[in-house]
């Protein structure tokens, strides 16, 4: 990874997961509430995938 | 109770966003986009406090007039976010397959934040009806998810025509009025389907 800061908005969308994540496990939330998390990881993961792909498809 | 965590958040994403807007896209991108969102937010969020009513926001949220000054700066850096992210997934320089996928991925961003927002009683909505994931009304990801696409289809229009960078900005602040009261439109219908 040439520029690790193109990829940013990767990271704010992990800081949001982590954040939000320990704020809920402080405050002791509802596991529901814990649950949405899943909801930007799966983008995260996506996100990776597409990368490893693209990676791929150049070789 | 503990608004200063979301505001602490909005901030970071904001500066964050901004900041690779103007460095990877270009500053007339960025500009328009940040500027647009924030007034258009600015001029939804005051009809729905003052007017509609529709939600209220916790006392300790820092406001500017009826408008949370802070968290305003939340949804723009959103809508980056998912705009960055559809670029990640497709190529298409056609507006749908960009708007769809930004409805999803804004729409999956808001949503732990909306949860959280809930449990710690951030903004409270007068009439939640049906809720789900501890307390979020079943249409509020929705009216995020619409807000990213209407946005985006107002934005792309923008940043396609041969307008210089400011002219880009001036559109966006005179068509700010114009994304509030669609996104209002949308988002009542949405209140009266769900």
């Amino acid at each position: 990874m040439k520029e690790p800061l193109r990829h940013l908005p990767f990271m704010l969308v992990a800081f949001i997961v982590l954040f939000i994540g320990f704020v809920d496990l402080a405050v002791h939330v509802e596991t529901n509430a814990l649950i949405t998390l899943l909801a930007p990881a799966l983008w995260l993961g996506l996100y990776l995938l597409s990368g490893a792909s693209r990676a791929a498809s150049w070789e | 109770m503990f608004t200063f965590i979301i505001e602490f958040l909005s901030l970071v994403l904001f500066v964050g966003c901004a900041w690779h807007a103007a460095r990877y896209e270009s500053r007339a991108f960025a500009q328009p986009w940040f500027v647009g969102a924030y007034l258009y937010v600015f001029i939804r969020e005051t009809i729905t406090q003052v007017w509609l009513q529709t939600y209220a926001y916790a006392p300790s949220i820092l406001q500017l007039g009826a408008v949370p000054a802070i968290v305003g700066l939340l949804w723009g850096s959103v809508f980056y976010l998912a705009y960055q992210f559809a670029r990640r997934f497709t190529a298409s320089e056609r507006f749908v397959p960009v708007a769809a996928l930004m409805f999803v991925i804004a729409a999956s961003i808001a949503l732990p934040i909306e949860a959280t927002a809930a449990q710690l009683h951030w903004w409270l909505y007068a009439d939640p009806g049906r809720t789900i994931f501890g307390g979020v009304p079943i249409i509020v990801p929705l009216v995020w998810g619409g807000a990213a696409a209407i946005f985006y289809a107002v934005f792309s229009k923008v940043n396609a025509s041969r307008l210089p960078g400011r002219g880009k900005l001036y559109a966006m602040v005179t068509l700010s009025p114009a994304i509030a009261a669609a996104h209002l439109l949308y988002a009542l219908v949405l209140g009266f389907l769900g």
